[in-house]
């Protein structure tokens, strides 16, 4: 005690004082500027050759690993994937007459499409997965010099929501995913309609799950029920998008607030 | 009295050795998990070398990994680390001073009390978001530290032989 009383008595106020000018500036930066810090930038920069190297070396290893994988899973899937391909390809035939009607329809009563077709994508790559245990974001090799922006949202190859760029530096950029602590928008249990509000919750982040609150007391969820992103895109986010498949109502949903 | 020369080329090399742990930490640890979560060394790189310098240049060290944490990592705040960092690299210094020898010991104890202050902190700033999670956090934590405790004894070996290195007269 007597040794952090001499301490406190002869350095604290200039510890307090540089901590909190370094806090403060940081935090200025941080509010002035509309995607990253200079310094955050510059430090992105920096490290951003060696998030692709370690990467590739990563990837080298995986692919090494893939190769000596058994086939024989692969044969099984493919011939399952055969006759789901069959089956899917009949039930095509059997909605080309539906979709002809519905697009007859579309026209005759002047409607505008739920869905916007997404344009202006950018092809980036994962450079970096979580990189704490209290934040789920990935590290995407594309910034700011490709027009990329806080905000903008990142899709997966299938189109399912990923996440929303927090950070965007000039060649990198990070995203704050679904799960994420700060996520919260409306969502809609596809079967019912019943609306919500998906919000990320710490103690189901490690799991992948949303919490879904503000539902009518009424709700009657299923296990296994689709929710969909319903359109209420919070403030900031760039483009709109409706579709999460992901997002399944778990087996025991959690209590509606 | 260090002769300047000598007191650049100790924080250098402190320098270069926290790099290399940020380096291992970013291409191997981060791709691993242990009980669910990944082994997180920013802590033990902010305490360890508090334990060895003492408490003034532990505090000023502890500062700049913070500060660089904080540029590399996301977070809810945009100062986290270079708020609770110094802190850390005080209680580390402190404890080495007065009640345990820098060693393996301490760094347990100080990896366990940087590890209860960020953590708490964190825990601190979701309950001001409205998304209190207290007891998923110390659970976190509690993992957290058991994830990175296999990793105290090469981290005090390592940062014992900086300071051996850069101690020569004492």
């Amino acid at each position: 005690m007597i040794g952090l009383k001499n301490f406190l008595k002869q350095h604290g106020l200039w510890v307090l004082f540089a901590a909190a000018v370094l806090s403060v500036a940081m935090a200025v930066m941080s509010v002035l500027s509309a995607n990253s810090s200079p310094l955050v930038n510059l430090t992105g920069i920096l490290v951003s050759p060696f998030r692709a190297g370690y990467t590739a070396v990563a990837n080298w290893f995986n692919d090494l690993q893939n190769y000596y994988k058994d086939t024989t899973d692969l044969l099984a899937e493919n011939a399952a994937l055969r006759q789901q391909i069959a089956k899917n390809e009949e039930t095509i035939r059997e909605a080309e007459a539906a979709v002809a009607e519905n697009e007859l329809l579309h026209q005759l009563l002047d409607l505008t499409r739920k869905r916007r077709d997404l344009s202006n994508f950018e092809a980036c790559m994962v450079t970096e997965h979580a990189v704490s245990n209290w934040t789920s974001s990935l590290t995407l090799n594309k910034g700011t010099s490709l027009d990329i922006q806080v905000g903008d949202c990142v899709i997966d190859a299938c189109g399912n929501l990923v996440g929303v760029v927090s950070k965007a530096g000039t060649n990198w950029s990070t995203v704050l995913t679904l799960v994420d602590t700060d996520t919260s928008l409306g969502a809609q249990v596809f079967r019912t309609k019943e609306l919500g509000v998906a919000q990320g919750d710490f103690s189901l982040m490690r799991e992948n799950r949303l919490r879904l609150d503000y539902l009518p007391a009424d709700c009657t969820l299923l296990p296994g029920d689709i929710v969909v992103t319903s359109g209420l895109i919070p403030p900031g986010w760039s483009s709109a998008l409706w579709w999460n498949p992901r997002w399944t109502i778990p087996a025991r949903p959690p209590t509606p607030f | 009295m260090i002769a300047r020369n000598e007191t650049i080329f100790k924080w250098a090399l402190y320098a270069a050795a926290t790099a290399l742990c940020l380096l291992i930490q970013g291409g191997l640890l981060q791709r691993l998990e242990f009980w669910g979560v990944i082994p997180f060394l920013y802590p033990l790189l902010a305490a360890i070398p508090a334990t060895f310098e003492g408490p003034l240049p532990g505090t000023i060290f502890s500062l700049c990994v913070g500060v660089v944490c904080d540029l590399l990592l996301p977070g809810p705040i945009p100062c986290l680390f270079t708020l609770i960092f110094p802190l850390i690299g005080l209680c580390a210094g402190l404890l080495s001073q007065s009640w345990l020898p820098a060693g393996f010991l301490c760094s347990l104890v100080s990896a366990a009390a940087a590890f209860l202050l960020t953590d708490s902190f964190r825990c601190l700033i979701l309950w001001m978001q409205g998304k209190a999670a207290w007891q998923a956090g110390a659970l976190v934590m509690v993992r957290e530290f058991c994830a990175a405790v296999p990793f105290l004894v090469p981290l005090t070996l390592f940062y014992r032989s900086v300071y051996r290195k850069t101690h020569l007269d004492d």
